[in-house]
């Protein structure tokens, strides 16, 4: 039961064009009530388009103050136990100044995924280079991105403007998402709004001061339950993780605990990986309440 | 008849003679001579350019030195694009040698890719030939091949082996004999008047009712301008690796003999000299 429930889910991944199309109106729409600030954007003489978004927002910008940018790119690329000496360094030549920040999403044919491009320069047009824009990567996920530098971010070409773009490869996004879209229940709607939510940290999408209250709240509560949250939100028009009454939990506190913590140190965490991992740790519970754990109590609550 | 295979050499070894000259505002020490070369179409400008990068470094001064990018008649030259798509798009119907500005300064960083090193070519080519399988076995072929499979092509490519890469290639253009094609062919359509890079989209290589998809029929479904009536004068050429292929031709056959290594079939809509 456990895997066709999965399969099914894994094929939600996908989407076609349609697909896309009403995600981003949908989209839009949730935007539009939260004021989040993103639009449609299209291109000339064509039905294409993308959704976009910019912002305006302090960052680290190097190479005023420090030219060896090569060099900290290597320093960066050696990865191991980087992350203290890297960040030291950084402290030394950085400078914070107010960056401009653009974001699209847009439809790839070929993956038949939406895929996030960006770029950021500062305020006097000056664009950033890509090891500026490793440096600005927090440092938990930028160790984790380093193990593949090369296919996790990359300049492109944007595909629908022709000028160089950042973008976060889609071979990552499956593992990113699968686990959210399983939480999700394989309403688009969704996870194209957790995907944000959990690619934020990576790019800065979201500076945390200019966080609403409502996704406070959301980086508070575990990850595994956005889905149930925010479907919880479109009934009663109300963003809580209060428990349902009479609904029996499938996951104790400290299991959320837990995996919000494996979230936290490896982002890419499956729910394969957070499933045996709690089996491995409690063999005292029965397989139901396993099954129900591994996806997040969704589907198994009847 | 020639073999099929004739055709996979005949691409893979095109070559387009060209003439590299610095931009004339670059300040030098004494004067800079030209510097002629032989491009290999199949390949990028950023990985057969390490001798013009090394001539002209001879003239500059150090500290005058930027990353260095390419120039056609005002035009910045995208390195991620194959050689053979740029000269096809920007000088075809112009006279050879094609002539190259280099420039060491002022890098149009809202117009071209950076690239530092080989590395960032390599993983654009990975990148582009994942992208093209992705359409062509829903990425089944590319990620069951070994991290040596991959790396065998791209040093295929980079060294100019055409045994060496095809003999992993090969295995991107096997198909189900009973299906008559790859699911998706991975093309792209450049027009030199656009202002989006390319067009880029699902076409089945067989048409539902079974009828192998033709060039004409990908170009009449994505570009009609392209394909002129019967009477009209020609207005636009379609060309492929230097060459107009006839819009009869089954695109599974084109997709399979004049992709380029990264396994896309590019295909630039010019307009047509006027004679």
């Amino acid at each position: 039961m456990m895997a066709s429930g999965e399969e099914s889910n894994i094929s939600s991944y996908y989407l076609d064009e349609k697909a896309f199309h009403l995600c981003c109106k949908l989209f839009l729409q949730h935007s539009g009530v939260i004021r989040d600030g993103w639009s449609w954007a299209e291109v000339k003489g064509g039905e294409e388009g993308y959704i976009k978004k910019t912002a305006i927002m302090p960052g680290r910008f190097c190479s005023l103050l420090n030219h060896n940018a090569d060099d900290k790119m290597s320093a960066l690329t050696q990865a191991d136990e980087l992350d203290d000496e890297a960040a030291a360094a950084c402290t030394v030549c950085e400078s914070q100044v107010l960056m401009h920040y653009e974001y699209h999403v847009l439809y790839s044919f070929s993956h038949q995924v939406p895929i996030l491009y960006f770029r950021a320069s500062t305020l006097d047009g000056q664009p950033l280079s890509l090891d500026e824009v490793w440096i600005n990567i927090h440092p938990n996920y930028r160790q984790r991105l380093l193990q593949g530098p090369w296919d996790t971010l990359t300049q492109q070409e944007h595909p629908l403007l022709g000028q160089p773009f950042f973008m976060l490869h889609p071979c990552h996004t499956e593992e990113l998402m699968r686990p959210l879209i399983i939480m999700a229940d394989a309403k688009k709607r969704w996870s194209t709004e957790v995907s944000m939510q959990l690619k934020n940290p990576i790019i800065k999408l979201k500076n945390k001061t200019d966080l609403s209250e409502r996704q406070q709240k959301l980086q508070e509560w575990p990850i595994q339950q956005f889905g149930t949250f925010l479907r919880k939100e479109e009934c009663t028009a109300e963003l809580s993780n209060t428990k349902r009454p009479g609904r029996p939990q499938k996951t104790t506190k400290v299991d959320d605990h837990r995996i919000l913590s494996w979230l936290k140190k490896n982002p890419f965490t499956t729910s394969k990986q957070v499933k045996n991992t709690l089996e491995e740790e409690s063999e005292l519970h029965c397989h139901m309440a396993e099954c129900g754990r591994a996806c997040g109590g969704i589907g198994c609550a009847t | 008849m020639a073999d099929d295979k004739d055709v996979l050499r005949d691409v893979w070894f095109g070559r387009i003679p060209a003439c590299f000259m610095l931009y004339p505002d670059e300040v030098t020490e004494r004067e800079a001579e030209p510097f002629y070369l032989l491009l290999p179409r199949i390949s990028y400008l950023t990985l057969v350019t390490d001798k013009v990068k090394k001539h002209f470094l001879k003239v500059l001064k150090a500290e005058d030195v930027e990353e260095m990018w390419f120039e056609y008649e005002g035009t910045p030259l995208k390195w991620h694009y194959p050689i053979g798509v740029l000269f096809d798009l920007h000088a075809s119907n112009t006279a050879l040698p094609w002539s190259i500005t280099v420039h060491f300064k002022h890098f149009p960083d809202r117009d071209l890719l950076r690239c530092s090193s080989s590395v960032v070519i390599e993983a654009h080519f990975m990148s582009t030939v994942k992208e093209a399988d992705a359409f062509k076995h829903k990425s089944q072929v590319i990620n069951d091949m070994q991290k040596k499979d991959h790396k065998q092509l791209w040093m295929g490519l980079q060294n100019d082996k055409f045994d060496q890469f095809w003999a992993i290639n090969r295995k991107l253009m096997e198909y189900p004999t009973e299906e008559g094609g790859f699911r998706y062919i991975p093309f792209r359509i450049y027009q030199t008047l656009s202002d989006r890079p390319f067009i880029q989209k699902p076409f089945r290589p067989v048409s539902s009712e079974g009828h192998a998809h033709t060039l004409g029929d990908l170009l009449k479904e994505m570009c009609p301008a392209a394909v002129c009536q019967d009477d009209d004068p020609k207005k636009y050429q379609v060309v492929i690796h230097g060459i107009e292929p006839l819009f009869e031709t089954p695109i599974q056959w084109l997709s399979e003999h004049l992709s380029y290594p990264d396994n896309f079939l590019h295909i630039c809509i010019i307009p047509a000299p006027n004679d």
